[in-house]
């Protein structure tokens, strides 16, 4: 039996070694290659596009920020804040509501770091309506309780407008998009509310 | 030029220079692929597929000493693809039940041969059909399959003895 299958083994090694490759074969061979390039993928640029976008979609505002400085706060901004402003590390915002007296609150940018976060906002009031009416904020963002607002101060630029920083809570790390909500009490008609949006990178 | 040249030739993007390294040993891969396949058209198939991989990846071949076990490599993997693509078909009249006799022709025999391989797992089959058909060593194949030299050993021992169950199943009857 052992011999059987060995003879049939070997009779199948000498039809196999009997195959000739087809005559059509070359042909074949250079057809399939015919017209095909060689794929060279470049990496470079694809890694430069992803970096790019990365960069734009993250931090398109302190991007477009970057290198200028809240100009017109020097009297205002101190310590850590002031070296921050100086490296350009800021956050152009420039957004602003009026509300119903005709005060206009215009947020300039912001400044962050681990401690705190900063607004810097202009009050223009006309009218001189303001009297001793000073904004309030809230800051929300991914953190549920959102972030509340600290110390604020500024200076009165002219009889109608103030320059103003007010500080926050330090965003935390996840917070993308964020959203700040100016509250303003008019006269007797209690508390205007207007969101004004604000995106921190 | 020598074979190394060539090499160098082909990994510069020259397609003749491939297609005379091939051609070189034209027999060997195409008995390489037939023995898969069985059949002229699909290892024709199988080799042109090669041919295509083997220009898109050969500046990825480091050693030219290897452009030959690599590119079988390449092959066993298009005829391994063509395989599955063909699937299993099995012909039910191919089962044959009945009896033989001691004057068991030649031609039967290698016909039961091919059927009983069928049998094997895939493995065992491939293993077969490269020691004993192609006469490779087994060092060959296990380079060319990607298999560990004892893993290609064991199928072989296993895949004969499977084979000679079966057929002595039949002689001895």
């Amino acid at each position: 039996m052992m011999r059987k299958l060995e003879e049939i083994l070997q009779a199948e090694r000498r039809k196999v070694s009997e195959l000739d490759a087809p005559p059509e074969m070359e042909n074949a061979l250079r057809k399939a290659l015919s017209g095909r390039r060689r794929r060279r993928i470049n990496k470079g640029p694809i890694a430069a596009v992803l970096v790019a976008a990365l960069l734009v979609c993250y931090s398109f505002d302190s991007l477009a920020f970057y290198g200028k400085k809240i100009m017109g706060y020097d009297q205002v901004l101190t310590g850590s804040l002031a070296k921050l402003n100086e490296e350009g590390r800021g956050q152009k915002i420039g957004k602003s509501c009026v509300f119903s007296n005709g005060v206009e609150i215009t947020f300039d940018g912001i400044l962050f770091d681990e401690n705190e976060l900063a607004a810097f906002y202009t009050i223009r009031d006309p009218q001189g309506k303001l009297g001793n009416n000073l904004p309030a904020f809230h800051i929300n963002g991914l953190r549920p309780m959102g972030y509340f607002q600290k110390s604020g101060h500024g200076v009165k630029t002219d009889e109608h407008n103030w320059a103003m920083m007010q500080n926050f809570e330090a965003p935390q790390f996840y917070e993308k998009w964020m959203s700040l909500e100016v509250f303003l009490a008019v006269q007797s008609s209690g508390v205007s509310l207007l969101p004004s949006t604000g995106a921190k990178p | 030029l020598d074979t190394g040249e060539w090499i160098r030739k082909a990994q510069a993007g020259d397609k003749d220079a491939l297609v005379r390294l091939v051609m070189d040993k034209k027999d060997e891969y195409y008995r390489l692929a037939y023995v898969y396949l069985n059949n002229r058209e699909d290892a024709l198939d199988a080799l042109q597929e090669m041919i295509v991989l083997l220009f898109r990846n050969i500046r990825k071949l480091k050693d030219p000493g290897a452009f030959y076990s690599w590119s079988k490599t390449i092959l066993v993997n298009c005829c391994r693809s063509a395989l599955r693509k063909r699937g299993r078909v099995v012909f039910l009249n191919d089962k044959r039940e009945e009896a033989y006799h001691e004057n068991y022709h030649r031609q039967e025999l290698q016909e039961d041969l091919e059927r009983y391989l069928k049998k094997l797992n895939r493995h065992q089959q491939e293993a077969i059909r490269l020691r004993y058909f192609l006469d490779m060593d087994y060092e060959t194949i296990s380079v060319i399959t990607g298999t560990a030299l004892g893993t290609v050993k064991s199928r072989i021992s296993l895949g004969l003895d499977r084979l000679r169950k079966l057929l002595g199943g039949e002689y001895d009857a």
